[in-house]
């Protein structure tokens, strides 16, 4: 949400860290903005699923969502990636462990969705599944495709 | 391969090499050329020798099957067997088997392997899942882009087969060869090993290789291999996107949905037990060791069988000791084969029939998935749960898969762990049955020995030296287990045991004679009793646990009897069961061992697993004893 003094957007973890000194903090539906010290009116979950609702809406409507911004985001590596997601192949960090990805077909510029993150990964390149554990799976740099560059 | 060689020099054969990727169907595409009955499963790594045949149809061929290789260099001990048949030379014709829907990812080893100036003739199987994919691929143009055969083929209903023998039967012609453009890295590296070569920008595969081989550190290794399998794969693509089209995979397929479901811990562990109730427990257990065995052995054997054939040998043979050495008690005809028929032969069988139906369905990858955590804290990686599930089996089979890990630490560790603490399915058929009215018995015995399993995992893990293990594997495709392709590999697998075991049984039958004529077997038995005594065991399962020297599963029969026949209460069928699965591998898995790891591993192993199994076995029983638990 953001502040109704000053406009900042307001995380729950700022604002709990903010209400520190506070005696009054448990049960208190006011939350103190970080920045200009004002206290606002804790949003009704209601409220903040129907906004959240409109955003969604809008997000289908124009296609994309505002943090879905057209720039390339920087390299991650594979196992942060989340179900679902689509990605390519950036590097290898470690090279000693290149060969297993060589001989499973897996080369930079290979395009993967992300199908499962736990207990091991598991992700879909071509027509094909691939499982990894998560240390090996950290060693890989991907660069997540959005929705737009996908 | 040795004898491959000799057959093919001296009949002047020619020789056809089967090579490709693991899990495309090199074995069935053997099978179904020379109709023989190499193993075939839904899961990499199941071909880990080179077997040969020859064929009705290309009759003046050789064909041998090799293990699946990624590419010519090799990571695991298999991939260095197929390895070493290509390069080796003297091949008159190489198919090169690929998975045709994932022809992009494995044109490069084809590439590879024209430009080592092979005979190849490129086979895309699995047309038929290709095709369901909607991809489309101009095999003839994609023949002429690489100068070589290119045979489109669906194994498992033996399209395209008989194209196949005649573009090997109308001759190759020289092989093409190719020229791959590798780029400056591949170079750079290649010169800064090798400093004074000179055969200017074109880079050959047998200088990348020499370069490779010479390199000690992984990261350069892995540099200069990543490089030259880029240049590949460009190449690959050039030549692909002239030929072939693959549409995106659509999402959301309701036959994924099984998929997913064994892919995720909420469903899979459920799953997980079912097989296991079902499959092993009902099906191997209650009608394999029950009901089969109750109706080959009780019914058919001791009813009618052995008194006709003691019949026969006493009418025959006027001696008693000669008499003894074919009926009787310890007799061949009467003990060894009635062991190896009618009480080992159903157990394996039904084993052997609901692994073929697991692994053919694809489950096995997606149980290594979710077991690799547990086997990681055990030093192994998720990819041994293959081993050790074939090890229920047959723990000879197991030690010899065991080729498939990566690691030389991997090995060592799964070697052990089938050494001392997992039962074969003869054995725990025969455990079954012995513990059948006694589930508290039953289950204490899986604690113990799933107990001693992890604690000889934990210790291992904690004291091999070598590099932690890492798990990657490709999950191929759950699919229906063909009844035909099943029941093949049933018997094909149950021939090779029965081949395996009935020497050795038959063997055991004539030592234990011998032993009993000489008098030394008295002697031995002398020894272990105060071991035996030491378990709260009587006296007659000595003899028992010194028939499981020879096979653990015929020690088990042993047992298997004397509990029959009431000789021994729960607790010290607890104590026997328990020893006797701890108990020393069977003869020809310690034979294998030894192959595989050298007498000194083997020898090592064996006095530590026997050393194990008594020690748990004298505790179990002062346990029992001092708890008064399971002694009614």
């Amino acid at each position: 949400m953001r502040c109704a003094c000053c406009g900042s957007e307001l995380t729950e973890a700022a604002a709990r860290e903010a209400c520190a000194g506070c005696l009054a903090r448990n049960g208190c539906r006011l939350i103190r903005c970080p920045h200009c010290g004002y206290e606002s009116a804790r949003e009704p979950g209601v409220l903040s699923a129907l906004r959240r609702m409109v955003h969604y809406v809008w997000w289908l409507v124009r296609g994309r969502r505002a943090s879905d911004s057209g720039v390339c985001l920087p390299a991650m590596p594979l196992c942060d990636l989340r179900k679902g997601e689509h990605a390519v192949i950036e590097r290898f960090e470690e090279l000693g462990h290149v060969r297993k990805f060589l001989s499973l077909g897996l080369l930079p510029g290979t395009s993967i969705t992300m199908l499962k993150a736990s207990p091991a990964v598991v992700v879909r390149a071509g027509y094909s599944e691939f499982a990894f554990d998560r240390t090996l799976a950290g060693t890989v740099m991907v660069r997540r495709l959005t929705a737009r560059n996908r | 391969m040795s004898r491959a060689d000799d057959t093919a020099s001296a009949t002047q054969l020619r020789r056809l090499v089967i090579c490709g990727p693991p899990n495309v169907g090199k074995s069935l595409l053997f099978n179904c050329l020379t109709g023989r009955n190499a193993t075939v499963s839904n899961y990499p790594g199941t071909t880990v020798t080179v077997s040969s045949g020859r064929s009705a149809q290309l009759p003046e061929f050789l064909i041998s099957d090799t293990p699946g290789a990624y590419s010519l260099q090799p990571i695991s001990e298999e991939e260095h067997i197929a390895r070493e048949i290509l390069i080796g030379g003297g091949l008159d014709v190489v198919v090169h088997v690929v998975d045709a829907k994932n022809l992009r990812r494995m044109l490069p080893m084809t590439l590879e392997l024209l430009e080592r100036r092979l005979p190849v003739v490129l086979v895309l199987n699995m047309m038929d899942e290709a095709r369901r994919y909607r991809v489309s691929i101009d095999t003839e143009r994609l023949g002429q882009l690489l100068g070589v055969p290119v045979v489109a083929t669906v194994a498992t209903t033996g399209e395209g087969l008989t194209d196949l023998c005649c573009v090997v039967r109308d001759g190759l012609g020289d092989p093409p060869g190719m020229v791959i453009a590798y780029g400056r890295e591949v170079r750079e590296a290649v010169e800064r090993h090798n400093p004074d070569r000179r055969g200017g920008p074109v880079v050959r595969g047998e200088e990348i290789d020499a370069a490779l081989a010479a390199m000690n550190d992984p990261a350069e290794r892995g540099a200069l291999e990543l490089a030259a399998r880029l240049d590949r794969q460009a190449l690959a693509d050039r030549i692909l996107a002239q030929c072939a089209v693959f549409p995106p995979v659509s999402d959301g397929v309701i036959g994924q949905l099984l998929n997913r479901a064994t892919m995720n811990m909420w469903t899979a562990i459920p799953i997980a037990a079912l097989v296991m109730y079902f499959g092993i427990y009902k099906f191997v257990g209650g009608f394999g060791a029950g009901t089969l065995v109750d109706l080959i052995e009780t019914d058919l054997y001791e009813k009618y069988l052995t008194p006709l054939l003691t019949d026969w040998v006493t009418r025959l043979i006027p001696s008693r000791v000669w008499q003894d050495l074919f009926v009787h008690d310890y007799g061949v005809l009467t003990l060894g084969l009635r062991y190896a028929l009618a009480l080992i032969l159903p157990i394996v069988g039904t084993f052997f029939l609901m692994f073929s139906i697991l692994e053919d369905s694809g489950y096995l990858p997606r149980l290594a998935l979710l077991l690799d955590r547990v086997f990681k804290k055990l030093g192994l990686n998720g990819r041994a749960v293959i081993p050790i599930v074939i090890g229920f089996g047959c723990g000879t089979m197991a030690t010899m898969v065991t080729r498939i890990l990566e690691t030389k630490r991997e090995r060592v560790i799964a070697t052990l762990l089938l050494g001392f603490a997992i039962p074969c399915s003869a054995q725990i058929g025969v455990v079954m049955a012995m513990t059948a009215a006694n589930p508290q018995v039953f289950l204490s015995w899986l604690v113990i020995v799933a107990g001693v399993f992890l604690i000889m995992g934990l210790l291992a893990a904690r004291h091999m030296p070598g590099e932690p293990p890492a798990f990657y594997l490709e999950m191929p495709p759950l699919r229906l287990p063909r009844l035909g392709n099943v029941l093949s590999k049933t018997y094909s697998r149950m021939h090779w045991y029965f081949l395996e075991i009935l020497p050795l049984f038959l063997a055991a039958s004539v030592i234990i004679w011998l032993g009993h004529v000489t008098g030394t077997f008295g002697v031995l038995i002398g020894w272990l009793e105060p071991l035996v005594r030491a378990m709260g065991l009587p006296q007659e399962t000595a003899s028992a646990l010194l028939f499981g020297f020879f096979r653990r599963d015929y020690g088990a029969a042993g047992l298997f009897e004397l509990q029959r026949d009431g000789a021994l209460d729960p607790r010290q069928t607890l104590v026997s069961v328990l020893v006797i699965t701890l108990f020393l591998p069977c003869i020809a898995q310690f034979f294998v061992m030894k192959k595989e790891r050298g007498w000194k591993f083997a020898s090592l192993t064996l006095a530590a697993i026997f050393a194990t199994a008594t020690v748990v076995g004298v505790c179990a029983n002062y346990v029992l004893m001092m708890t008064g638990w399971l002694s009614r």
